[in-house]
């Protein structure tokens, strides 16, 4: 199950995720916000609409079809 | 790139499935794929999940159309393969070819890192700035310079 929890937080203060995981605020800048992660070396940790945006993309190029193909080998 | 040479001999190439430590990202629960060449090319290459028929995904070598191509992964990530020097790295783009295939794209932002001598590999995101999910290729002929540089 998933919740959403909605914390506080001032520069260089932290949260702690589970036992290995650091979320720290580094800097407040306007609507700009520095944060550092401390995660285990083999978790990914990545800005999520770059996520998305290759997760579709990847879903995009599974669809490709030999119709598909057969096309684009014509442009040779 | 010296282990490009062993995609290319067919012998080394055969049933060796290559784990993905993460999986393409938005794949994560497939893992293990084999690496074939498309039929009557070497250009084009695919990803074919070996526990789902039905996911396969087409990859180029980036170098040959973007010679410059250089993406910044993190040495953190690299070990993830245990890949330690760049030489013991290969690297394939995954491309996207919609309805007309002139618009073709290749993924220069998130390019497949592959470790051939322990058959692991994973989809990493690129830091380089100038590299796009979406490039343009132009397949007919290689490009000598890298546009999205």
């Amino acid at each position: 199950m998933q919740r959403l929890l909605i914390l506080s937080r001032k520069k260089q203060e932290s949260i702690l995720i589970g036992k290995n995981i650091i979320i720290k605020i580094l800097e407040v800048e306007g609507d700009r916000v520095k944060i550092g992660i401390e995660a285990p070396k083999d978790m990914k940790v990545l800005r999520k609409e770059l996520y998305e945006d290759i997760r579709e993309e990847n879903k995009q190029a599974m669809n490709a079809s030999k119709d598909k193909f057969d096309k684009l080998f014509q442009l040779f | 790139m010296t282990n490009q040479r062993n995609i290319e001999k067919q012998e080394d190439r055969v049933d060796k499935i290559i784990t993905f430590k993460n999986g393409f990202l938005g794949l994560e629960n497939y893992k293990k794929y084999i690496l074939l060449d498309h039929p009557g090319t070497d250009i084009i290459k695919w990803f074919q999940s070996v526990e789902n028929s039905d996911i396969a995904l087409p990859v180029i070598n980036p170098v040959y159309f973007f010679p410059d191509y250089a993406p910044k992964i993190s040495k953190t990530d690299l070990e993830t393969i245990e890949i330690k020097s760049p030489e013991e790295a290969l690297i394939l783009c995954i491309i996207t070819v919609p309805d007309d295939p002139k618009k073709i794209t290749v993924n220069l932002k998130a390019p497949i890192v592959i470790n051939f001598n322990k058959l692991l590999a994973d989809q990493f995101v690129a830091e380089n700035d100038e590299y796009k999910v979406r490039q343009p290729l132009q397949l007919s002929k290689p490009q000598r310079r890298c546009k999205g540089c």
